[in-house]
This record gives C-alpha cells, structure tokens and sequence, in this order.
C-alpha cells in the first residue's frame, strides 16, 4: 500500500477487482482484519502474523543489543542505555522512584511494541503482499489497526492498574468504587464507568489512529496514481509517511504515558522525590520530553 | 488522590491521541461518504484530509505549545 510498494503491488493485485481503490490497484483497508488460515479453533488473520513478526524482531533486538554488555559502553550498547535511561526518566519523573522501576518493564515493553509496530507497518510489504487462500487478502496488516490488539493491550493495562491498586492499598482500593457513607457501602458509578471508559478510549485511541494513518497513505497513493494527480506520484505520498512516522511515535508515546499515569494513580501518589508536582506546566513539560526523547 | 498536575496530563496526552484520529479519520471518512453520495470522485475525499490534517495540526498546536508558554 505504501510508495515503495507500488511496483509490487501492481503485480500482485492485478488480478484481484476486489481490491480496487479509486480505480487503483491498491487494497483498501476494511476495519476487521482478514483471515489467512485457521489452526483448530484459532483463527490465524493477517495482523496477528504481524504482530508474532514484529514480537520477533524486538526481541532479535535486544538479544542482539544485550550481548557483551560491558561496564564502559561501546556503540550499540549506548543506544540500548539511552533508550532505557530516557524511559525511567519519564517513569520515574511520573510514578516516582520505587513504583517507577516496578512498573518500567511494562511501560517500556508497551512503548517499544507500539512504537515498532507502528513503523514496522510503513515498511515495503505490509498490505501488498497476497496470500493467495480462499480469499486473496494481504498477508501482512498493521497490528495496530487491529482492534483486537489495541484493545487487549488495554485490557492488561487495567488489569494491572488494579492489580497495582490492591498492592498499594490492600481492599482499601475498593472504598474508590465502594465508599462508606455512615455506616453503609454505596456503589459509585462514575468511578466504575470510568473504568470501562478508559478502557475504550485507551484502545479506540491507538486503533483509530493507525487505520486512520493506513487509509490515509493509501488515500494518497491511490491519488497519486490517478492520472490527474500523477504529477508527482511519489512526494505527495512521501510526506505522509514521514507523517505517519512521527504519528507512530506519538501514538506509542500517548499509550505508555496514559498507562504510566493510570498506574501512578492507582498507587495513589507520587511517594518520593517529587516536589514538583503541582507545578501546573508539568503535564505539558512531560509530553514535550516525552516526544523529544522519542 | 487526583492532583492537578495528573489530570492535566491526562487531558493533554489524551486530547492530543484523539485530536489526530479524530481530525484526520473523521476527514477521510467524511470525504469518502460525499463523495460517494455526490459523485464528485476525490474532491471532498482531498478537502476532508486536508481540513482534517489542519485541524489536527492546530489542535496538537495549542494543546503543547499554547498551554506550556501561557503561564
């Protein structure tokens, strides 16, 4: 679907009138995923190749990044500690030192997925190359224009902002959704459906986002393909790629933040080294670091 | 438990997610439906992204940097 593809999607579609976009042979995306194959009751679709493709190479990578580390740095192994150092800065900076570190694995595993996911889907291949099964469908779909991921990377999130909720205050976290009046529970609904708001709008986000970025570079490549805007068939859709780069960025950034701020509230503070807290420029300072590190 | 400084993040790092899916998916889709209903084969399907990717760029605009000097 992407620029460089275009040669190679020529030749693979051609044959497919299903595909058709504008009058072009480009695929446009639908909003489920398709289905390649199934093993059992498990039914394999194309971002889910992605997506096992994509958990492959971040992992390759950290192994790779990983090997000999030494006490003084060489060149990978700095990358690596830049990466990781801006990450607990930013965790740190939000959740404070000790709730920080413990929740600096998941934040960091949820913004380098996102954020190579969501590159990863700008690559020569991904939407052009077809899997010729009962359906001729693309092999290779954006994991994140899959709801189903977006929204299970969601539904961890919660699960864990609770988790994290009873770890840092026992049954105590329950008087949020139940609190005592006198001497009876109430239930209170707002904080519940807050809850399953989150939820939605932590996943409608990022889902959004990507199919939006998706349709929207195969917008363009199909209108640079139509003769009348084939002047210059290969800046226009150069642009928005670069686009969808720094939209990628910031999704995965917008995702862990919003998590690591779910979290540090759960916990119910920021415990040490946190003076600056009510400084009202805080949350803009912290997106901008965020977005300048990224 | 849910001090300023939070809820202000909250809304600026989830208004700026939503300012570009909403924005630009809102322009595309749009778009499309005019178009298909209209005839007129890309004309609103350009307005609608092009309206959409200037909206969202404003909005990301005043949410970072409007906010962070206004103080």
């Amino acid at each position: 679907m992407h620029i460089w593809n275009i040669a190679l999607s020529v030749v693979l579609q051609e044959e497919e009138e299903e595909s058709t976009f504008l009058g072009t042979p480009f695929h446009r995306p639908g909003l489920a995923p398709e289905e390649l194959f199934s093993i059992g009751p498990v039914h394999v679709t194309n971002s889910m190749v992605t997506t096992l493709l994509v958990v492959l190479v971040v992992s390759l990578l950290a192994i790779w990044l990983t090997r000999r580390m030494q006490l003084i740095p060489g060149g990978k192994q700095n990358f690596l500690e830049v990466v990781v150092e801006g990450l607990l800065g930013l965790v740190e900076g939000a959740a404070g030192r000790r709730v920080g570190r413990i929740i600096l694995p998941l934040i960091g595993t949820l913004f380098v997925y996102i954020l190579v996911a969501n590159w990863f889907a700008l690559l020569p291949g991904i939407g052009t190359i077809i899997y010729h099964g009962e359906h001729d469908v693309p092999l290779l779909r954006a994991p994140n224009s899959d709801y189903n991921m977006t929204l299970a990377m969601a539904f961890l999130t919660m699960v864990i902002v609770q988790v994290a909720g009873f770890a840092a205050h026992g049954f105590g976290h329950l008087k949020e959704y139940f609190p005592k009046v006198g001497r009876i529970y109430l239930v209170n609904p707002l904080n519940i459906i807050d809850e399953f708001a989150r939820l939605l709008s932590l996943s409608v986000r990022l889902f959004a986002n990507v199919f939006a970025g998706e349709v929207l570079v195969g917008v363009m490549l199909a209108l640079s393909f139509v003769a009348v805007f084939a002047v210059i068939p290969v800046v226009v859709p150069a642009i928005f790629l670069a686009l969808e780069v720094f939209f990628g960025a910031i999704q995965a950034l917008v995702f862990a933040l919003l998590s690591l701020i779910y979290i540090s509230l759960a916990v119910g503070g920021h415990s040490e080294g946190h003076d600056a807290e009510h400084d009202d420029d805080r949350a803009a300072a912290l997106t901008q670091e965020g977005a300048a590190r990224s | 438990m849910l001090d300023n400084s939070t809820v202000r993040a909250l809304g600026l790092v989830s208004g700026i997610g939503f300012s570009i899916a909403l924005f630009i998916g809102g322009g595309v889709v749009l778009g499309l439906y005019l178009d298909e209903r209209l005839g007129t084969t890309p004309l609103f399907l350009i307005v609608g992204l092009l309206l959409g990717l200037g909206l969202a760029g404003y909005t990301m605009y005043r949410l970072t940097l409007f906010r962070s000097t206004q103080r």
